[in-house]
């Protein structure tokens, strides 16, 4: 019965800053093989690490996911509790992920480029500090 | 009886983190902060159902009130945040508006009744004015509750597609005595409201959210 407040580190500027931008788009990739309801997605998520911030702020995103239609809900019985709220991407949601999928992968070579160092960025008389 | 007090500690704990965030989120329209917090209370309900017991985690794993709170005001805000302002341009590829599943999440009205309504008051009013009347006045009530538009941009609607026509009607048939009107006036008048209630819809359907 302790609280277990610890379990969440104050993510960094950096992961908050990248979360803003691509959160969105890792919900949406939780749904791509179907519907999911609210705690199983979140909790999926929080395993991938890709969260970096606490739970109850991913609802904000999921509502405005709602009002863009890009996600559609339902309402499914459970064999044990209430009933679950299943988030279920629409076509518009679909192409949403899809354009970011295929957006992706350069975006974060490109980035890794940068950052890495390598020879060629690095030229000679790099151990001047 | 220990089980049950227990019981009621975790109740009253779910209760005062619920009303944290409502208060935290006192910025937001009543509607988003409405929807915020049964979203909420939904997750609790059934993250406890899997999880009994359970409750201070699960609260501690859902997170400060107050960020949740800036998240969502983040969120709604207008052009603002990011991916507001961003998300048109993103949906460009995607085909044209999706109807929202009946029967899925809160039941809205279609953008484009809400557009149409105020035509179709408009007409219905030429030949049965209280029936142009009633529509108008649903026309309001349905465009204040629709998603698709911010509120200036409804504060406009109502004014240009229902406040305006009206007062003009009004203006026409109690300042002016018939007599001392050319035939053609009302004709005229009829035909520049029907103009900019069409007007006003057509730019409310220009500006709409999806």
């Amino acid at each position: 019965m302790e609280p277990t407040g610890s379990r969440h580190r104050t993510p960094s500027k950096a992961a908050s800053q990248l979360r803003k931008g691509v959160l969105e788009y890792c919900v949406l990739a939780l749904m791509r093989d179907g519907p999911r309801y609210g705690v199983e997605l979140l909790r999926e998520l929080e395993e991938t690490g890709a969260l970096a911030t606490s739970q109850g702020t991913v609802y904000p995103l999921l509502s405005r996911l709602r009002r863009d239609e890009l996600v559609v809900t339902s309402w499914r019985e459970s064999t044990s509790g209430p009933p679950r709220r299943y988030y279920e991407l629409t076509e518009a949601g679909h192409a949403a992920l899809a354009e970011f999928t295929g957006t992706w992968p350069g975006f974060r070579d490109a980035v890794d480029r940068l950052l890495t160092p390598t020879a060629c960025a690095q030229p000679s008389g790099k151990a001047e500090e | 009886m220990k089980a049950e007090n227990a019981g009621d500690t975790e109740r009253a704990l779910v209760e005062q983190y619920l009303a944290a965030v409502g208060r935290e989120a006192s910025a937001l329209p009543p509607e988003r902060r409405q929807e915020l917090v049964s979203d909420l209370a939904e997750h609790i309900e059934i993250a406890l159902a899997e999880r009994p017991g359970g409750t201070r985690e699960i609260l501690s794993e859902l997170g400060d009130p107050r960020t949740i709170a800036a998240t969502a005001l983040q969120e709604s805000g207008v052009g603002a945040g990011s991916g507001a302002a961003a998300a048109p341009e993103g949906r460009a590829v995607a085909p044209v508006t999706v109807e929202p599943v009946s029967g899925s999440g809160r039941r809205r009205t279609p953008a484009w009744v809400v557009v149409a309504l105020p035509v179709v008051a408009m007409l219905a009013g030429i030949l049965v004015g209280v029936l142009g009347l009633v529509l108008r006045i649903v026309g309001v009530v349905v465009l204040c509750r629709s998603r698709h538009w911010d509120w200036n941009q409804k504060w406009v609607g109502v004014a240009v597609t229902a406040f305006l026509p009206t007062v003009i009607a009004l203006g026409y048939n109690f300042g002016v005595s018939s007599s001392d009107v050319p035939a053609f006036l009302p004709w005229l008048l009829t035909g520049a409201m029907l103009v900019m209630v069409a007007v006003g819809s057509g730019w409310l359907w220009k500006v709409r959210k999806a």
